[in-house]
């Protein structure tokens, strides 16, 4: 990826604009926490294995202990940027990284890149699949090449980290097209239970007038009985 | 929503609804309207507050407990018949998929809502005996319903949009 260093990122073909997320179904909106969910798993069960191949000396961070290395933060980082469809802000993040340390400049931008072509609307499983595997060989590279003074890396890592978790939150609660989703998965799920209900109690409607009637020894009564003024 | 779901409303729809049924949103009605009442209350509570410490307590001239106990069964019947007019179903009777109807098949208007209302506390005074009467009944109506001459039937699919609204302004309107 050749790009002139002192241009501006370009503008992402399809800013993660709420209008634009054309889901139709409570599937889309799950396939995002999908990815998102599964991608940033397989890239830190991905990043911990390479951390182990690679012996003390090339790899002496503890992620967990929050001894990070540069190269496994930021990776982790952007990755998670990556996951979280937010290709404009993400972009941003990546930017300010890349602009610091020429090293990992070359590996934001290709990421950066393709997270901007990502429009949220296409997330599918086949994208998702398509997503894993650039993560899978970006989250590589960064590893073997990524060579970042350790203070800065952390540094670094932790606020592109922070922004694009909250920029991920944000986008979510903001996002009018994802409201409406889980609005109307709510009112499916309560109209589920709506309807479970009524017809539970047309069942139990039905069963105690069957029983009483043959306590009181009439006919059955296989339908309940229409108003009388729609007989007349 | 699936076909045996569409199949069982549609075989349903229209029928005079059963005691369980009917009970079920009966219990759902009363657990609002205690809900609204603790409610009333509290507010009260609060506006009594809120005088006493501006007036001393000789110089009111009203109790306001007196005031909320008298608007009590202003709320119960704004609350029945209200719904009944209006819309034919109460919140309670709504969640049941019930409506109430008169001879005509639209919701009862005020007066029959209002004698049907009255039914219900005939019914409850005879050891709701009233209200049982339903599972003995060939049409399945309690006393209230023969008092009022209206029928609760199921009612599953909503009515055609602004149909509710159209009938609510109509009634407004003395229409």
């Amino acid at each position: 990826m050749c790009m002139d260093e002192t241009a501006p990122p370009p503008t992402p073909q399809q800013p993660p604009d709420a209008q634009q997320i054309g889901y139709d179904d409570w599937d889309a909106y799950r396939a995002v926490v999908r990815l998102a969910a599964g991608a940033a798993g397989f890239s830190l069960d991905h990043l911990r294995k390479l951390e182990e191949g690679m012996g003390p000396s090339e790899a002496d961070a503890d992620f967990l202990n929050e001894d990070l290395g540069a190269d496994w933060a930021t990776a982790v980082a952007l990755l998670v940027g990556f996951v979280s469809d937010l290709p404009d802000r993400v972009g941003r993040s990546a930017r300010s990284v890349a602009e610091t340390t020429a090293p990992v400049r070359k590996l934001a931008e290709p990421l950066w890149r393709f997270a901007a072509a990502t429009p949220v609307g296409s997330v599918t499983g086949s994208a998702a699949s398509a997503a894993g595997e650039a993560v899978r060989s970006e989250a590589e590279r960064l590893v073997k090449l990524g060579k970042v003074e350790y203070a800065t890396g952390v540094q670094l890592a932790a606020e592109v980290m922070d922004q694009t978790t909250n920029a991920f939150i944000d986008y979510l609660s903001a996002s009018p097209a994802l409201a409406d989703l889980v609005s109307e998965q709510a009112m499916g799920v309560t109209g589920g239970a709506v309807r479970e209900v009524r017809e539970t109690g047309a069942a139990a409607d039905g069963i105690t007038e069957s029983f009483l009637r043959r306590v009181l020894k009439r006919p059955p009564r296989t339908t309940p009985p229409r108003p009388a003024f729609e007989v007349e | 929503m699936s076909d045996r779901d569409d199949q069982l409303s549609a075989a349903l729809e229209g029928r005079v609804a059963g005691f369980v049924t009917r009970l079920m949103a009966y219990l759902l009605d009363l657990v609002i309207l205690v809900a609204l009442i603790a409610l009333g209350g509290w507010l009260f509570v609060l506006v009594d507050d809120f005088i006493r410490s501006i007036f001393p307590e000789d110089a009111r001239l009203l109790e306001l407990s007196v005031v909320f106990v008298a608007l009590i069964p202003i709320l119960m019947i704004s609350y029945y018949v209200g719904f009944w007019t209006l819309t034919g179903r109460t919140p309670g009777k709504w969640v049941l998929g019930l409506r109430v109807v008169g001879s005509d098949g639209e919701p009862p208007r005020f007066g029959r809502s209002f004698i049907r209302l009255f039914g219900y506390f005939v019914s409850a005074l005879a050891l709701w005996v009233g209200y049982l009467w339903v599972l003995v009944d060939n049409d399945r109506q309690a006393w209230h319903d023969h008092m009022a001459r209206t029928w609760v039937v199921y009612a599953f699919k909503p009515p055609p949009r602004g149909q509710d609204y159209e009938r609510t302004q109509q009634r407004l309107e003395g229409k």
